[in-house]
């Protein structure tokens, strides 16, 4: 028992009962208690929402048709870079800005190399057909970004990335790269071309 | 004045169970390292390392 | 009861009645001194960095160094150095307990300033422009990891001085029974940070090795993998320390407590163990991770660190309803927030932190980590909006609010200033808040982050998307708001260093702000066991927090009609996968 006055806690020496509880001070002996009705009612409702959430993700791979790439492999940056050469000479169709533009045939896996500072080949695509883009970096982290859709990928050197693409309009779409990749990153960019 | 030393009589009931869990760092510590060290870090280390090669276009 | 019988008597603080042990405070003191000035050094940053995209005459190569350390000095200096301000004052005054091993924190806190310097050093001599992501195979000079590391392990060891601090006052029994609810928040922000500083320490260390030679290369995956334990965790542990900040500030303000100890433990306990599943977040749209592993990490396994969430979304605004119906401040639903002490500055700032963190930074945060979400605003202005709304308006918001009290309480000081202080807080969150909506609409507009030039002015390949439409609009928006938010960061700046420089010496502080907590404090004139009636009807009637309760039935339905908002503008995109 301490003597009246002396606090053993922050608080309010007590006018003959204990001292103030805070959230500053220890709680009582036992806090374990039964929940109030509020906040009873709102665990069950932010857990059901949770359990939503959580569910929406599979709900939307079984509905969606903007999927998360999952195909993947490993490869060395030599490997891709010298596949990507051999395909962009063989699809060329013409350049524009000094970078190879390509044209490939729908359905085909199509090398698109992130390096710094370029994305290469410039893709002239069909509306409506899908294509697989393999994706990879010859040197260093970068990130794919589609506009205006918006689409955004990571590319990591090493590692292809399978994207699967179909495009639904027509028009001529930047890529720029959103990963910085050193003093260059801001004069990184790329293009799709897509028409009928 | 009734100061906390209700604390050391031993006729007070036990503090319910899952109190003294809460209360436990250490336990909460192995947890918050166990947790993450499997489901997010060795699960994705083990992706990493069973990723096919690519065999060529 | 028994007192720390072995021990010499620790000075009892007038103010609060919390038993001081010196070394204790001058560390507390010291770290949040230099927490301070590292915010003050980011702040100043901030301004080129916002102002180059108003023409300011700054070369690319300056603001790619300026964007490095301003991100390593926000995220990692200034808070850290707070929060290991906050473990020491948790587990040392708000426990009436000695502070264990002093020199070896005092050493502590010189590698950690070492560290500091070091890095910076790096950073501005153009020697680590890597971001503080680092990504391999980009390399900066050993000597940057290296006060990484420093600065790191620091706060490694002063977490476990934190809890050799939290063992011996439990064996002295400087206090009876559990912790208080504050100190266990910066337990549990101390416990996430383990995890979080182990696997950043393993992924710089990595680097480190390869700069000097050791290793030939580090795998980027991999890297990714382990940084983001850190780069998603550091954040997580400024979430629980927040988190315990708001309650603190409810007991400081308002003389409150929280509606239902267990529940707020609990939501701290979910917190710690499922958050650093987070980390995936960064690796949604990353080759190599299958969809199991991104679905079940993305959500913290059914979403279990969200809920945490929500439940302190409602035991804190319910703290806050509760301490006020118990003084029988405000009549219905929502008097208690009318009536409310909105000019205390402590007061202010944790309501601005905890409304724009729930309604803003946390709802984009939970959109963003939904896994086919994601694909819409990686690496966009989107995610830099995002974790300036959790980071700046919400963990430093708080964290200015409660240095109000804690700086004039450790230096020993009258609060000078209190006029400015009373604004800042408002000041400050109006300019957060217009500088994270104006990225967060930038980036779903698709503006990339850490880009020196949006015009693409040198590019081959020029494109001119950023220059049209609403994006110039959103990009002066974001300066508006970041000056805006560099004079409320002034104004708290320029409280806390008159403070510490010419406040008058005193024994009992925070004469001049509106405290209800401590001997000086009126307590309240309900008995701390029993609310009053609120005045509602039917069910209402028995609820504890009916305005809160209100309230978070409509953040639910915002966040709600967010997500399908979100799902629809992911439908318009071009079909992918």
């Amino acid at each position: 028992m301490s003597a009246a006055g002396v606090t053993e806690h922050g608080g309010s020496p007590p006018p003959g009962g204990e001292p103030p509880r805070s959230t500053l001070t220890p709680p009582p002996r036992v806090w374990w208690k039964r929940l109030g009705p509020d906040e009873r009612r709102w665990l069950i409702v932010a857990f059901v929402w949770c359990l939503v959430l959580f569910s929406g993700m599979y709900v939307w791979l079984g509905i969606g048709e903007q999927q998360t790439p999952i195909e993947s492999y490993r490869i060395t940056t030599s490997d891709f870079a010298a596949e990507a050469d051999t395909y962009i000479a063989d699809r060329q169709v013409g350049e524009q800005d000094g970078v190879p533009v390509v044209e490939p045939i729908p359905g085909e896996d199509v090398y698109l190399v992130a390096s710094q500072f370029q994305f290469r080949p410039i893709l002239r695509l069909q509306r409506d057909e899908t294509y697989r883009l393999l994706v990879s970096s010859t040197d260093v982290q970068h990130g794919l970004s589609l506009q205006p859709t918006n689409l955004n990928f990571q590319v990591l050197p090493g590692y292809l990335y399978v994207i699967r693409v179909t495009p639904d309009e027509t028009g001529e779409f930047p890529l720029v790269c959103n990963e910085f990749c050193g003093l260059g990153h801001h004069v990184m960019t790329g293009k799709i071309i897509v028409e009928d | 004045m009734r100061s906390n030393g209700d604390f050391e009589d031993p006729g007070a009931e036990p503090t319910p169970w899952p109190q003294r869990v809460l209360d436990n760092l250490w336990l909460l510590l192995v947890v918050s390292i166990v947790v993450p060290g499997l489901l997010y870090l060795a699960w994705g280390l083990w992706e990493l390392a069973e990723l096919p090669r690519w065999a060529g276009a | 009861m028994a007192a720390t019988a072995n021990a010499p008597e620790l000075r009892t603080c007038a103010t609060t009645g919390f038993r001081v042990d010196e070394s204790g405070r001058r560390l507390a003191l010291a770290y949040a001194v230099a927490a301070v000035l590292m915010l003050a050094a980011g702040g100043v940053m901030a301004i080129f960095i916002a102002l180059q995209r108003q023409g300011l005459p700054i070369s690319d190569d300056w603001w790619y160094r300026l964007v490095a350390s301003h991100g390593a000095t926000m995220l990692l200096f200034w808070l850290l150095l707070f929060e290991v301000a906050a473990l020491y004052w948790g587990s040392t005054m708000l426990l009436n307990a000695r502070m264990r091993a002093p020199r070896v924190a005092w050493g502590v806190f010189g590698a950690m300033l070492l560290g500091i310097a070091l890095a910076q050093w790096a950073m501005f001599s153009g020697n680590a422009t890597v971001m503080f992501t680092a990504y391999p195979p980009l390399t900066a000079h050993p000597l940057y990891y290296l006060g990484i590391l420093l600065f790191a392990g620091g706060v490694l060891v002063a977490i476990c001085l934190f809890f050799a601090n939290v063992v011996m006052a439990r064996r002295e029994r400087t206090y009876e029974g559990s912790l208080p609810l504050v100190v266990y928040g910066f337990a549990a922000a101390a416990i996430i940070g383990v995890y979080s500083l182990l696997t950043g320490a393993a992924a710089y260390l990595l680097l480190f090795l390869q700069s000097v030679g050791v290793l030939t290369e580090v795998d980027p995956a991999l890297y990714r993998i382990l940084f983001w334990g850190i780069g998603h965790g550091a954040q997580q542990v400024n979430l629980a320390a927040m988190v315990a900040v708001w309650y603190a500030l409810i007991g400081l303000t308002l003389g409150g407590r929280p509606v239902n100890e267990g529940l707020s433990r609990f939501a701290f306990v979910l917190l710690i163990a499922f958050i650093h599943l987070g980390a995936v977040h960064h690796l949604m749209v990353d080759p190599g991770l299958g969809t199991s592993h991104r679905i079940m990490n993305t959500s913290y396994l059914l979403y279990l660190a969200v809920l945490a969430s929500l439940i302190h979304a409602f035991s804190v605004p319910a703290g806050i309803e509760a301490a006020q119906r118990e003084r029988g401040i405000g009549k219905g639903l929502f008097g208690w927030l009318v009536r409310a002490p909105w000019r205390e500055p402590g007061f202010s700032s944790l309501v601005l932190s905890v409304v724009y963190f729930g309604f803003v930074a946390g709802v984009s945060g939970v959109l963003m980590g939904t896994m086919q979400l994601n694909m819409l605003i990686h690496n966009t202005l989107f995610v830099v909006g995002h974790f300036h709304a959790t980071v700046v308006s919400g963990t430093t918001l708080a964290f200015m609010g409660i240095s109000y009290y804690l700086l004039p309480l450790l230096a020993r000081r009258e609060l000078v200033g209190t006029r400015i202080a009373r604004w800042q807080p408002y000041v400050f969150a109006g300019g957060v808040a217009l500088l994270t909506l104006a990225m967060l609409a930038a980036g779903q507009m698709g503006v990339p982050r850490r880009v020196a030039d949006l015009g693409y002015a040198d590019a081959p390949v020029g494109v001119t998307q950023f220059g049209e439409g609403a994006v110039p609009l959103m990009m002066t928006l974001v300066s508006v708001g970041a000056i805006l938010a560099v004079v409320g960061g002034v104004m708290y700046v320029w409280v806390m260093v008159r403070t510490l420089l010419v406040g008058e010496r005193t024994d009992a502080p925070l004469a001049n702000l509106a405290l209800r907590f401590g001997p000086t404090a009126a307590p309240p004139p309900a008995p701390a066991s029993e609310l009053p009636h609120n005045g509602l009807k039917g069910r209402w009637a028995r609820f504890e927090a009916p305005g809160t309760y209100a309230m978070v039935l409509f953040f639910l339905a915002w966040f709600v009609v967010l997500y399908v908002v979100a799902h629809f503008n992911l439908a318009q995109s071009w079909p992918v996968g």
